[in-house]
């Protein structure tokens, strides 16, 4: 089949899909026209956890799964990892290039060569203020990948994604999402500067004590008793920007 | 504030032509390098913007420039079927109802949470130009490092070919279309936050 086909293919049936059951029943058919033997679509966190808004959905063998839910890779896989640090596709040989592999890593590729899955393609799937994700086609091991579909791997990958937030309904209604003040913002900004209350007071010309009502207050809003947490939900939902930090 | 205005050839005195222009100049040329022209130094300005051409301009209450896009008439030559014909599988949707959405902007002196709502802003904005003036189908190049956000906005969208690499960067030819259920498609991706603002149609 002509690679573009197959996408044309896939949305249509995307088209009429309206459970995780169906998504999973369509991605499998793309996979398999792609001509790759695995496919996984999830977000990077702990799944040891029951945690119900996280999208998961893979064919990987059933004791793989357990290995990896076990070891909690979740998080530090090494193709998880590498996914965060580029927007585009990648092979997983050259995972090297994007992150530095340890011998842990190493271990976690043998491992999944072990359970017989070889050489894999991951396309990154960010969208700001969730829970980063991806996308990953594979094979099993032996066999090399379909280089001529892998211009389609992104397509496929980033349309199945989509569906999935849709299916799991990720994103927050605006009326749940907090909101800052200005005033919040800047001073939360100063903080992530790595400013004191004192600092952040002469900046803004106010007094410490209106500073740390401000962070206070911020703090309350987004339901949190640290600053540090505070920080970390700020940024992860685009209220502050890590290129604020550089423009210090 | 929205402003709607069309391409003139006399721009110079039209201040939110003049500072699109410019902000136009410091993301595509000094942030992203882009050959493309560029005049006294300041305006980017290429073949394309001429009559015809239509700008949706988002400007704050001083009247500064905050995020901006062209719409280009695609019964004639514009991106798609000029430079990018290979990203297309087959010839690219023109027509009365089709435009083409190009240099999509946003202010480089925005800060990070000022940008996801004024892009939401200029999101709506195009989607409300088009319900208003029989636009059904938007077309446009973007970065595939962007796909998953432009999917995210909830919009129908989708590649036009196969995803290629121009000038280093892996492009992909995208498909938008319009249709009375695309704000409630929005909404529930979370794009209807902020308060609707002005809106200020200039004479052709």
């Amino acid at each position: 089949m002509k690679p573009f086909q197959i996408v044309d293919d896939f949305l249509a049936a995307l088209a009429t899909v309206g459970s995780a059951e169906g998504l999973r029943v369509a991605l499998d058919a793309a996979k398999s026209a792609m001509g790759f033997d695995f496919v996984a679509m999830t977000h990077h966190c702990d799944n040891g956890e029951d945690r119900p808004q996280m999208i998961r959905l893979h064919d990987y063998p059933r004791a793989w799964e357990f290995q990896f839910d076990r070891q909690r890779l979740g998080p530090r896989d090494p193709v998880h990892r590498a996914s965060r640090a580029t927007l585009l596709g990648f092979a997983w040989t050259e995972l090297g290039r994007l992150i530095q592999m340890s011998a842990a890593d190493r271990a976690v590729l043998a491992d999944a060569r072990h359970h017989g899955i070889g050489e894999g393609f991951t396309v990154p799937a960010h969208v700001p203020g969730e829970p980063n994700g991806s996308v990953s086609f594979a094979m099993m091991a032996g066999r090399s990948l379909p280089h001529d579909m892998l211009a389609i791997a992104p397509l496929v990958a980033g349309h199945a994604f989509e569906c999935g937030r849709r299916l799991w309904r990720m994103r927050p209604t605006p009326a749940t999402r907090p909101m800052l003040t200005p005033r919040q913002r800047e001073c939360l900004n100063w903080v992530m500067r790595g400013k004191s209350d004192w600092e952040t007071s002469q900046i803004m010309g106010c007094k410490p004590q209106t500073v740390v009502r401000h962070i206070k207050q911020a703090r309350e809003r987004y339901g949190v008793d640290k600053r540090t947490s505070l920080l970390i939900r700020a940024l992860l939902d685009g209220t502050l920007s890590l290129a604020d930090l550089d423009a210090a | 504030m929205l402003h709607i205005l069309p391409f003139r050839a006399n721009w110079r005195p039209v201040p939110e032509l003049r500072a699109m222009f410019m902000a136009r100049k410091r993301v595509f040329v000094d942030l992203l390098g882009w050959t493309v022209p560029v005049h006294d130094g300041l305006y980017e300005i290429d073949q394309f913007d001429r009559a015809g051409a239509i700008y949706l301009i988002l400007t704050d209450d001083n009247g500064a420039h905050r995020a901006s896009a062209r719409l280009l008439p695609t019964e004639r030559a514009h991106l798609l079927d000029t430079y990018f014909t290979d990203l297309c599988a087959a010839s690219p949707p023109c027509g009365p109802a089709v435009r083409e959405i190009t240099r999509f902007c946003l202010d480089r002196r925005l800060r990070a949470a000022e940008r996801r709502l004024v892009r939401d802003e200029l999101v709506k904005a195009l989607v409300n130009h088009a319900l208003g003036h029989g636009i059904t189908t938007y077309t446009g190049v973007a970065e595939m490092a962007w796909f998953q956000q432009i999917l995210a906005f909830g919009w129908q969208c989708r590649a036009l070919g196969l995803p290629r690499e121009h000038e280093g960067q892996q492009l992909a030819a995208l498909r938008i279309d319009i249709t009375p259920d695309t704000p409630e498609q929005l909404a529930s991706a979370g794009i209807a936050i902020g308060l609707e603002h002005g809106e200020k149609r200039h004479a052709a």
